[in-house]
């Protein structure tokens, strides 16, 4: 029956993904072309143009999350709730499908991002987020980098792909945490001002989020003091390309970028999975619709 | 007969306002119901409860010996007191959602109750009129072939005409061994087809009699016998 489930979510939102992942691909496209533009003949306007489709691919991530998280809220607590609540399946299995749903689309529009930034990077020998990977275990199997390097730089990239993978599922969960927390604020309170509840607990939650990576990063540093150790600066997560962190020495910092990996996945991964379990019993045991 | 449905000791509140207290009957398996009471009676949250959209903290509900979740929502098919489908649906997309859903859905008997009510399956819900609408709801909920059919005001916007075909369509669709609970105000029309009816008042059961006793006892319609009740 879950299996039912997903085939009927992917049904009715298939024409949307594929709307919005050709949305960004087109964007993608404009962005690299006024970025050759910019650089070869130093055209500020095709420059300025540049950074105008490169925010609306990332506002493409970020309405895929909102409309997915709509999908929950107008499927489960609107009038539509009455029947698709009725379906012969544990509650909880509406909100597995939309999360995996909605964060596969969130990962396949970033990727889609990756390549973006990646590809506009390129040089001559590497090609972008693909092009990285590929490059370093070439590097590391042919062994023209010295030893180990090809190794601890795969580390550094693979942890930072996962922690930025971790982040991105923890804000989606986010989103359908605040909806749920908020429809059962809303039917246990008997309060009918149903988009403000909705609003004080999303800002709340994204709030606790920004506090979360405050706590990271302040983590990290004191733990670096403990250890006396003066590693330099870490390589930012927001950095999509990794062909970035090929370029430093990876000899020098890969321990401190793999320490910092971990510490988002723990932080992130395990709030990520609270929220969704909190999530899962209002569904199952509190929802009332 | 076998016992379909057994409700015991059902209560409710909403904050501090008691929707349901203490209802207890039971429902046989081929019986048509009819659940009446004014407005706030609490027909809607014993409906809600039985076909699990409400929490039972207190009192037990069994469908066919089960307790309501997964094994009884696929036993029940309901429809609730207002259209629910979003307006961008067409009528085809319903008619696949529920083909995919229910393995019980029969499209083919829904296909040819939509082309007697003269409804076409590429209709949006959302350029329908509220009767129309409702309508295409009842005749989804119908066609599939479920236990108990739990159906709460479903002939509010639809004309007298219409209301006839429904009926009749609903009773076609129905298997002898099936059980309809049915929440409405329209008492005269419903009358002819109930076996039995459950008056409800303030949270609480008045009575659960059938509707041939309720005549015998006091020589009234069910329609005089809810007036003599709730005047």
């Amino acid at each position: 029956m879950k299996n039912k489930l997903m085939k009927q979510e992917i049904r009715e939102t298939r024409k949307l993904i594929v709307y919005i992942l050709a949305y960004m691909a087109v964007l993608s496209a404009l962005t690299m072309l006024t970025a050759g533009v910019a650089e070869s003949r130093h055209s500020t306007t095709a420059s300025d143009l540049t950074v105008i489709f490169m925010l609306c691919s990332v506002m493409g991530v970020v309405v895929i999350a909102i409309v997915m998280a709509g999908r929950f809220y107008s499927l489960l607590f609107t009038d539509e709730g009455l029947i698709r609540l009725t379906l012969p399946v544990k509650n909880r299995a509406h909100l597995q499908t939309n999360v995996i749903l909605g964060i596969s689309v969130l990962y396949l529009a970033a990727i889609l991002l990756c390549a973006m930034f990646g590809i506009m990077e390129r040089d001559d020998t590497f090609f972008g987020l693909f092009g990285s990977y590929y490059e370093i275990y070439k590097e590391y199997y042919s062994g023209i980098m010295f030893e180990h390097v090809g190794l601890k730089a795969f580390l550094t990239a693979f942890g930072i792909t996962i922690s930025v993978a971790t982040v991105i599922a923890n804000y989606y969960i986010t989103f359908v945490f605040a909806l749920t927390l908020s429809r059962r604020i809303i039917s246990k309170r008997g309060i009918m001002q149903k988009q403000g509840v909705i609003f004080i607990v999303g800002i709340l939650l994204f709030n606790f989020q920004l506090l979360a990576l405050w706590a990271v990063t302040g983590l990290a540093d004191r733990i670096e003091r403990a250890l006396d150790v003066d590693l330099p600066g870490v390589v930012s997560v927001e950095s999509f390309s990794f062909i970035d962190m090929l370029r430093y020495d990876p000899e020098a910092y890969w321990l401190k970028d793999i320490f910092f990996s971990l510490l988002f996945i723990a932080v992130y991964g395990i709030t990520a999975i609270l929220m969704y379990r909190f999530s899962r019993n209002i569904m199952d045991r509190k929802l009332e619709v | 007969m076998t016992m379909l449905l057994e409700c015991k000791d059902l209560n409710h509140k909403y904050g501090k306002k008691t929707a349901l207290e203490d209802i207890s009957f039971c429902v046989e398996s081929g019986k048509i119901i009819g659940i009446f009471g004014p407005n706030g009676c609490g027909k809607t949250t014993l409906i809600k409860k039985i076909v699990g959209l409400l929490q039972n903290e207190n009192g037990s509900i069994l469908i066919d010996g089960e307790p309501v979740g997964e094994k009884t929502k696929a036993m029940v098919s309901y429809s609730p007191d207002r259209p629910a489908f979003k307006g961008d649906r067409k009528v085809s997309d319903l008619l696949d959602f529920y083909e995919l859903m229910y393995d019980d859905f029969d499209r083919v008997s829904a296909e040819s109750a939509f082309a007697e009510l003269g409804i076409k399956t590429d209709d949006h819900i959302g350029k329908m009129s509220k009767g129309t609408g409702e309508k295409v709801q009842i005749i989804l909920v119908m066609s599939r072939k479920a236990k108990l059919y739990v159906l709460d005001e479903p002939f509010s916007g639809i004309d007298p005409v219409a209301r006839e075909t429904v009926i009749k369509i609903m009773l076609k669709n129905m298997s002898e061994d099936a059980s309809l609970i049915l929440s409405t105000h329209h008492i005269q029309e419903t009358e002819q087809i109930l076996d039995e009816a459950i008056f409800l008042k303030d949270g609480k059961l008045i009575f659960h009699k059938s509707v041939e006793e309720l005549r015998e006892e006091s020589s009234h319609s069910l329609n005089e016998a809810y007036l003599e009740v709730f005047r």
